[in-house]
């Protein structure tokens, strides 16, 4: 389309064009908006949090925002106060009109990669088929899973990520990053961080809850297709009596690390089991169950 | 003695804007059509690879039913009554040649869209399809594909096509140019060779969009613990997860990785600063102010906005070579491929005629 020339009916014309063009500049402007405010929403919470550390300094920055009432209430709320700031009023308002309309285009503004901080853990998932007695517990599995079997029963066969390189020392990779977004969202590192005997178990059992009760679905949708490819490759193989979802984690030294660098294992763990044969009661449970470190058996999650 | 190229027209609706904004000239003053054209070129190149490297081939794999996106998994994106504005055409397909031949479509729409047929229309499809099979499984997708989802967005609504496309090429070649009052009509050859300018304001858009990513990633990490204290880039490196090569194959030096991090950390967080400033201005204003060596700051800032970009540049291309990040360090360079002039090296430039051949005195003979 070009600019319009010149016509008869020039007056009209010019006229009716300008309702696109109007159109077109507000919905420009309505973009510029939306990019300010949705970010400002998502950075809501840490702006917050940098006041409040600012009041605990009282620097410049809390002096600042002592000069207005609003600002003071919306980043330090009085306590026991009933009712909201106005201002967190208006960010809530703001987000659930943004997020609706950033979800909507496909814009939604939330930009932070590697932040606000990098993990100083790596962690992947492994699947073990096993074919031994699903109601035995299992707590010795906390220090080495893979090796661990009774005897006269087919050895557990486990299966790393084929994000996990199989060297860690000498490596080159290329593709699989879907797959790795995918299973990021599965596992969670489990190490050991100084804590020892129950405050250990009791923060591994934390996590592990929390991300089966989460991920238990996609878990299960992930422990299902890694047994139809093994059954797959091993027609002649007799099912497996449980699936399990293993953590292999590694944790990144304290730089700069130590010479010759590498990296510290923390060991293959369980995050939740399948029994293909035995699915729970999927009206009132998830199709996956969490690991309980502390006895070693597995928990049925709610949903 | 030279011809002055033909003077070139403008494509596309002319979008009225409130004053102040109608004065502001970087955001009304048209650009050249293949700044539009290089971005609609190079999102398309880079979504083709993706569908036909990643998606089709792992079509079941992620999409449908039995697979790590059944639509009961991801049932809760659509989750209208809880404010969600998701949708997809795709919601609730479990038909893997659905899945499949939506994708198909995908890649043809997308392939219109790098030669540029009908390119307007194509990006409208591959936009239609590339949110409805990003909302059926949120868990594949990074930020490398919401960039190219917004930039595929922008494309459809603007003259994407009036440039290095297709479509262009035709309408030329029959001598045919759109007019909005009178449609298309037939206009004399001289003026088709004219070279077409747009609308700025999808690249405009774009521009902001990326500061705001830039801004965005730097505020979140100065308010986090690792990028101040300037380890973070050691983690990085040192996520076996990610990175292309092992660390314990390419060990850097700890004051390289800190001395990056807090570059990298203070370049995101001023980003809108050094490239919105008008440095050149400054720079001029002050080339001959000599209080106190005041000049000297003229080289400093004749090329900040330069520097600023061409660090981001090499960033992005350093984590494309550390990291397996997928397309989000190639569709985030894409994003700085309008702000080179390209109409320098498109455009036809103004050819010096022949002058006549003086005309030579008759020499006498030596002889």
């Amino acid at each position: 389309m070009t600019e319009p020339a010149s016509s008869p009916h020039e007056p009209l014309f010019r006229y009716l064009y300008l309702v696109p063009r109007v159109l077109l500049g507000l919905f420009i402007v309505f973009q510029f908006v939306f990019m300010l405010s949705d970010n400002l929403v998502h950075m809501e919470s840490d702006l917050t949090e940098q006041l409040q550390k600012a009041k605990k300094r009282d620097d410049w920055v809390w002096q600042l925002a002592q000069l207005s009432s609003r600002l003071r209430d919306w980043a330090d709320p009085p306590p026991g106060s009933p009712t909201k700031s106005a201002l967190t009023t208006c960010f809530e308002d703001t987000r659930k009109f943004t997020r609706w309309y950033g979800q909507a285009i496909g814009q939604e503004q939330s930009w932070s990669l590697f932040a606000p901080n990098v993990s100083e853990h790596s962690s992947f998932p492994a699947v073990q088929f096993r074919w031994d007695d699903p109601k035995k517990p299992q707590k010795e599995w906390l220090d080495d899973v893979s090796t661990l079997n009774p005897p006269g029963v087919r050895p557990p066969v486990t299966w790393l990520s084929e994000n996990e390189p199989r060297d860690i020392h000498s490596y080159f990779r290329l593709g699989h990053f879907r797959l790795r977004r995918y299973e990021g969202n599965l596992d969670t590192a489990l190490y050991r961080d100084g804590l020892t005997g129950q405050r250990l178990l009791d923060n591994w059992t934390e996590r592990i809850r929390s991300r089966v009760r989460e991920e238990g679905p996609c878990m299960h949708a992930f422990l299902r297709w890694k047994l139809r490819e093994f059954q797959h490759q091993n027609p002649d193989v007799p099912p497996p009596t449980q699936v399990l979802l293993l953590v292999r984690t590694y944790t990144i030294p304290d730089p700069p690390g130590p010479r010759p660098w590498n990296w510290d294992y923390q060991g293959m763990r369980p995050l939740a089991r399948w029994q293909p044969d035995h699915e729970p009661d999927s009206a009132h449970y998830g199709p996956v169950e969490m690991f309980l470190p502390s006895s070693g058996y597995y928990d049925k999650m709610e949903r | 003695m030279s011809t002055s190229p033909p003077a070139p027209y403008v494509v596309g609706l002319k979008p009225w804007f409130p004053p102040p904004l109608g004065w502001w000239r970087w955001l009304t003053e048209p650009v050249a059509a293949e700044r539009l054209a290089i971005l609609r070129i190079a999102i398309a190149l880079l979504l083709l690879l993706d569908i036909v490297g990643t998606y089709i081939p792992d079509h079941a794999l992620y999409f449908g039913k039995d697979s790590l996106g059944s639509p009961e998994l991801f049932s809760w994106v659509f989750n209208h009554k809880r404010g969600r504005g998701n949708w997809s055409l795709l919601e609730d397909v479990e038909s893997h040649g659905v899945i499949l031949t939506a994708m198909v479509i995908w890649a043809i729409a997308t392939f219109s869209l790098l030669v540029g047929v009908f390119s307007r229309w194509a990006a409208a499809v591959a936009w239609v399809i590339a949110l409805s099979i990003a909302n059926i499984n949120t868990y594949v997708d990074n930020a490398g594909d919401q960039i190219r989802t917004i930039a595929l967005f922008y494309l459809m609504l603007t003259p994407c096509g009036a440039a290095w496309s297709f479509d262009a090429w035709f309408w030329r070649r029959h001598g045919m140019r759109y007019d909005v009052e009178k449609g298309w009509r037939i206009q004399p050859r001289p003026l088709l060779e004219a070279p077409a300018l747009v609308h700025p304001w999808a690249l405009r858009l774009l521009f902001v969009q990326m500061a705001w990513i830039y801004f965005g990633n730097g505020f979140y990490k100065a308010c986090g613990v690792d990028w101040p204290k300037g380890n973070s880039l050691y983690y990085v490196l040192g996520d076996l997860t990610l990175t292309r090569v092992s660390y314990a194959q390419f060990p850097q030096p700890y004051w390289l990785t800190r001395a990056i991090s807090w570059l990298v950390l203070g370049w995101e967080v001023s980003f809108p600063l050094l490239v919105s400033v008008p440095w050149h201005w400054l720079a001029d204003q002050v080339q001959h102010r000599k209080w106190f060596g005041l000049q000297h700051l003229q080289y400093l800032w004749r090329w900040t906005r330069e520097i600023t970009l061409l660090f981001g540049v090499l960033f992005h291309l350093g984590i494309g070579l550390t990291m397996e990040l997928g397309g989000f360090p190639f569709y985030m360079i894409v994003l700085y491929l309008p702000l080179l002039p390209w109409e320098r090296w498109a455009w036809p430039q103004p050819q010096p005629q022949p002058e006549e051949s003086p005309v030579l005195e008759p020499v006498p003979s030596a002889v």
